[in-house]
């Protein structure tokens, strides 16, 4: 065993292991557009209509509406806070 | 190069994992980059990290898989809102706001978030993802597979048939009916806080008496055929996601348990707590029982591998190698929905015709510590670091010397548990040991009980039977031998028993190292283990964290690497 409270000011030696510790880490991917995540948005709402057209859930289209209504209202509005008086109205 | 990420999250343990051309290279929770306990949100750090593991850019990744099918959850939810009409009333705005807010976009997200491009970004089942992150990573080449945990989609227990790389659902049981929700419900009685509060009300098991088998009829009635049900009107998981439990089990069980009320178990009142608890835990072993007996009468097969949260239940685990007919088991260190992200990646890995991987040989997924970065900050700091040839000596010598040390060598571990590379290892001789560490330094329940790491060749001289499929990950628990006893004060548990790990060179390294130098200097080769993080922290991750934990915590020396602290005497 070797050493002593740090006086050496030896160089810091790499990390241990093959893998690259955590802190190298690249910057983030920048976020695509307003326009491409809205697109990417309505493909997900235009599936989730094309999952729920199936007959065995026709049942559910009532409830699926007023999700889709809350959820444009939820958008206009920016955030539950405002809507959340008139969905405990409703229900 | 085929390069797959995983990803689980938006509900808790977020995590993501990485296969490239085959292999397991990379999986991590978010909570430990995050530093939020059970990381809830989506992981992207934690995507980040595994892609900078392997060196691979975003527009690089072949393919974006999110463990759980989003539409059908909805489906589901929207399901029982109508069912439990106009109990479900109250849920709905929650629900609403859940959906809206996040989940039904949770793949667009992933997309825009990680730089993936959404036409590579799919979803897969989530029990099929559990019973992938089991089978697929498993010693066997066929086995029969057990999920068992909350809900998924739909499914809350799922039995499969695995052989080479494919899975193949043979039966279910479907939500409201879910024993990961009847233990979470009766945990939440118990006064702790769910998915996070399981593993005490296990510790908690071994200071009762299973003697309320009549009430637990009423909450869950098992079948012949492995098949189980609950008593719906008992619980509330179906109208409150937030209890579990309603009006009809304190009528049944008495009064839940004040959350944060100090633990007397000499008393009365704690004492009918914790033989709820045993009953609970009683009962959980036989469903298991009975759904592993059915799976073996399925598949024919001698092997049976574990998923879902329900899988880290050792007592129950190491029950079922006992008592299920089954050869060898195996569960994952990652059994939760954490472990979700690693089965599928590795389903989406073989859709697109790789390989199925090796056998996992290691639970030390994540990023290894930064050891340079630990030197720069603790030189700004003005701590006392110095550094040693052989840091594994140093470990043993002081746990031998009756020493707390925090260890922090390697790869970071994937899964609850800590297993050598991020640990307080201590002597396991001692009781007093425990009561330190659960009184100063961990702060938790005085009934907690504290696990021991072992060589694995030496595994039968202190407990009953040999290192199994599961003791190198902690996840089944072993019977301590009377003539080792006396020496592991520190580690047994109230009933006899310890959640051990049994270590090789191979799984866990710096460990190994330790417990060698141990056995070296004529110790014994075993020393306590438990996970390197204060009440309510996520285990710590990179050396910030590992200098945070010993500024607040009164441990007795930190390991960094070959960096190393020591807390002057006086």
């Amino acid at each position: 065993m070797s050493g002593g409270p740090d006086e050496a000011g030896a160089a810091p030696r790499p990390a241990a292991g093959d893998p690259r510790p955590a802190g190298a880490r690249r910057a983030r991917p920048p976020r695509p557009g307003l326009l491409r995540r809205l697109g990417a948005r309505a493909r997900t709402v235009a599936r989730l209509i094309l999952h729920f057209l199936h007959p065995a859930r026709f049942v559910l289209a009532p409830l699926l509406l007023v999700l889709l209504l809350a959820g444009i209202l939820l958008w206009l509005t920016g955030g539950l806070a405002y809507v959340a008086p008139f969905v405990y109205t409703l229900f | 190069m085929s390069c797959v990420l995983g990803i689980s999250g938006h509900y808790h343990d977020a995590a993501a994992a990485l296969i490239v051309d085959g292999e397991v290279i990379a999986a991590i929770q978010e909570e430990r980059l995050s530093r939020i306990k059970n990381d809830a949100g989506l992981p992207i750090a934690a995507a980040q990290a595994c892609l900078d593991l392997a060196g691979v850019a975003p527009e690089e990744v072949d393919a974006l898989a999110f463990y759980e099918e989003p539409f059908a959850k909805l489906e589901r939810v929207l399901v029982h809102l109508v069912r439990g009409f106009p109990r479900t009333l109250a849920a709905f705005p929650r629900a609403l706001a859940s959906q809206l807010g996040g989940k039904l976009w949770v793949l667009d997200r992933l997309a825009e978030e990680t730089g993936v491009p959404r036409s590579r970004v799919i979803a897969c089942e989530h029990h099929r993802s559990h019973a992938a992150s089991a089978f697929l990573v498993s010693p066997y080449d066929e086995a029969a597979v057990l999920v068992v945990d909350g809900v998924g989609e739909a499914h809350s227990t799922t039995l499969w048939r695995g052989r080479g790389g494919s899975l193949e659902l043979l039966e279910s049981v479907d939500f409201p009916h879910s024993l990961g929700l009847l233990y979470a419900g009766l945990t939440a009685w118990l006064g702790f806080q769910v998915n996070e509060g399981e593993y005490k009300v296990m510790g908690l098991a071994a200071w009762g008496e299973p003697r309320f088998r009549d009430e637990f009829a009423r909450l869950c009635r098992l079948e012949a055929d492995g098949a189980y049900t609950l008593g719906l009107e008992y619980f509330a998981h179906m109208s409150d996601a937030d209890l579990g439990f309603g009006p009809a089990l304190e009528r049944l069980l008495g009064p839940r348990r004040p959350p944060g009320r100090p633990w007397a178990l000499d008393g009365a009142d704690d004492r009918r707590y914790a033989d709820v608890a045993a009953t609970l835990q009683v009962v959980l072993e036989e469903a298991l029982l009975g759904l592993a007996r059915r799976a073996r009468a399925l598949t024919g097969s001698d092997h049976l591998c574990l998923a879902g949260g329900v899988a880290l239940n050792a007592l129950a685990n190491a029950r079922l190698a006992r008592d299920s007919g089954f050869r060898r088991i195996f569960v994952q260190p990652a059994a939760g929905d954490a472990g979700g992200a690693l089965g599928a990646a590795l389903l989406a890995a073989i859709d697109r015709g790789d390989r199925r991987p090796a056998p996992l040989a290691c639970a030390g997924l994540g990023p290894a510590i930064d050891a340079a970065r630990c030197h720069a900050i603790a030189r700004e700091l003005g701590l006392p670091l110095r550094r040693v040839d052989d840091p594994a000596a140093l470990a043993a010598r002081l746990i031998a010397d009756d020493k707390i040390v925090a260890h922090a060598r390697g790869r970071l571990e994937f899964g609850p548990r800590a297993l050598g590379q991020r640990s307080i290892l201590a002597s396991p001789r001692e009781r007093a040991t425990r009561e330190r560490l659960n009184r100063v330094i961990k702060e938790r329940e005085p009934f907690r009980p504290f696990a021991p790491a072992i060589l694995s060749e030496r595994t039968g001289e202190f407990f009953a039977g040999e290192a199994d499929d599961m003791s190198p990950y902690m996840t089944t628990v072993a019977r301590v031998r009377d003539d080792a006893s006396d020496r592991l004060g520190a580690v047994v548990h109230e009933d006899g028993t310890a959640r051990l790990q049994t270590v090789e060179a191979a799984r866990a390294p710096e460990l190994h190292a330790v417990l060698s130098a141990l056995a070296a200097g004529g110790a014994d080769p075993i020393c306590l283990n438990t996970s390197l993080n204060g009440p309510g922290e996520p285990i710590v991750a990179g050396p910030e964290d590992a200098l945070a934990f010993w500024l607040r915590h009164g441990v007795d020396a930190l390991i960094v690497d070959d960096l190393v602290i020591e807390r002057s005497q006086g």
